[in-house]
C-alpha cells in the first residue's frame, strides 16, 4: 500500500474513532448522567473524565486524527482536488474538534473536577452542575458535528479520482 | 453514487467503533470507581438513553449499509474494494451477535433490578461489570477492525 493510501486510511481511522467517542457522549452518556441526580452527576462525570484522559485516547486517537489529516493533505500536494478536501477535513478537525476541546470543553471540566462533591451541600451541586451542563453540552454538539464534518470530507476526498487534477 | 454509499457505511462504523471505545476508553472504567449504588443509577440511565431509534439506526446502519455497497457498481475497483467490505460487513456482524448474547441479557438483568440500595447495589453491579466489561472490549476491537477495513476498502487506488 502506498504512503498516501495508508496516511488516508489511518487519517479516516483516527479521525473515525475520535467522532465515535463523541457520539457515545452525545447518544449515551450525557443523556444517561443527565437524569441522575445533581450529586451523582457530577461524581460520574467527574471519574469518567479522569479516565478518558489518557494515553491511549489524547495521543494517537483524538491529537492523532489531527496529526494525520495534516500529514495526509500534504502528502497529496500534488494532487489538487484531493488536496483541498484534505485541507478542508483539517480545518474543520482542527478547529471544530481540537480547539473547542482544548479551549471549551477541557476548562470546564477541570473546573469541575476540583469541585468536591462528597463535602458539599445541596445547593452547591445543583449550582455547579447548572453551571457545567448546559454549556458543556452546546460545546460538545459542536464538536460532535464538526467532528462528523471532518469525517464526511475525508471520506470524500478517499474516493476522488485522483486522475481528475481541477 | 455507489461510493458514496460505502462512504456512510464507514461513517456508520465509526460511530459505532467509537462509541465502544467510549464505554471502554471512559465509562466503564471511570464508573467502575464509583460507590456501588452510583454505578447501578449511571448505568441504568444510560441504558435506557441509548435505546432510542436514531441510535438503533446507526446500529442497525452499520451492518446494513456497507452490504448494500456491494451490490452496487464499485467500477473499476470494485473487485479490490469487494474483499475489504465483505470483511467489515463479517466484523461488524460479530460485534451484533455479542451485543444480542452477552450485553443486551446483562442490560436487561440490570433493569430488572431496578431502584437499587446501598444493600443490595453490591450485588447488581458484581453480577454486571466484569462480564459487560470483557464482552464490550471484544465489541470495540471488532469494530474498530471492521473501521480500518472500511477505510481500505474507501481509499481509492492510486492512478
Amino acid at each position: 500500500m502506498s504512503v498516501k493510501r495508508l496516511l488516508l486510511s489511518a487519517a479516516a481511522t483516527t479521525v473515525g474513532m475520535t467522532t465515535g467517542v463523541m457520539y457515545c457522549y452525545q447518544t449515551a452518556i450525557m443523556p444517561g448522567i443527565g437524569r441522575l441526580t445533581d450529586r451523582e452527576f457530577i461524581a460520574a462525570f467527574q471519574a469518567m473524565d479522569d479516565e478518558i484522559v489518557n494515553p491511549v485516547f489524547v495521543g494517537p486517537v483524538f491529537l492523532g486524527g489531527g496529526a494525520l489529516l495534516v500529514a495526509a493533505t500534504i502528502a497529496h500536494r500534488d494532487e489538487p482536488r484531493r488536496f483541498r478536501r484534505l485541507a478542508i477535513a483539517s480545518a474543520v478537525y482542527l478547529a471544530g474538534v481540537v480547539a473547542v476541546t482544548m479551549a471549551g470543553n477541557v476548562p470546564k471540566n477541570n473546573r469541575l473536577a476540583d469541585f468536591q462533591v462528597a463535602s458539599s451541600t445541596i445547593q452547591e451541586a445543583a449550582a455547579a452542575r447548572r453551571e457545567f451542563e448546559g454549556s458543556w453540552n452546546r460545546l460538545h454538539i459542536v464538536r460532535t458535528l464538526a467532528s462528523v464534518a471532518s469525517l464526511v470530507v475525508l471520506s470524500i476526498a478517499m474516493v476522488t479520482n485522483p486522475r481528475k487534477s481541477t | 453514487m455507489p461510493t458514496t454509499v460505502l462512504a456512510i457505511g464507514l461513517v456508520l462504523n465509526a460511530l459505532m467503533a467509537g462509541l465502544y471505545f467510549g464505554f471502554s476508553t471512559a465509562v466503564m472504567p471511570g464508573l467502575g470507581r464509583t460507590q456501588d449504588r452510583n454505578y447501578v443509577t449511571s448505568m441504568q440511565r444510560i441504558d435506557e438513553s441509548i435505546l432510542n431509534p436514531r441510535f438503533l439506526t446507526t446500529f442497525m446502519g452499520a451492518l446494513v449499509v456497507p452490504i448494500v455497497a456491494v451490490f452496487l457498481p464499485l467500477g473499476d475497483d470494485g473487485r479490490d474494494r469487494l474483499p475489504w467490505i465483505l470483511a467489515a460487513a463479517v466484523l461488524y456482524g460479530a460485534t451484533i451477535f455479542i451485543t444480542g448474547a452477552v450485553n443486551i441479557p446483562l442490560n436487561k438483568q440490570l433493569r430488572a433490578a431496578g431502584d437499587v440500595t446501598d444493600r443490595s447495589a453490591p450485588a447488581v453491579r458484581a453480577a454486571f461489570h466484569d462480564r459487560w466489561t470483557r464482552f464490550n472490549t471484544a465489541r470495540t476491537v471488532l469494530c474498530s477492525a471492521a473501521v480500518v477495513a472500511l477505510t481500505v476498502a474507501l481509499a481509492r487506488p492510486m492512478a
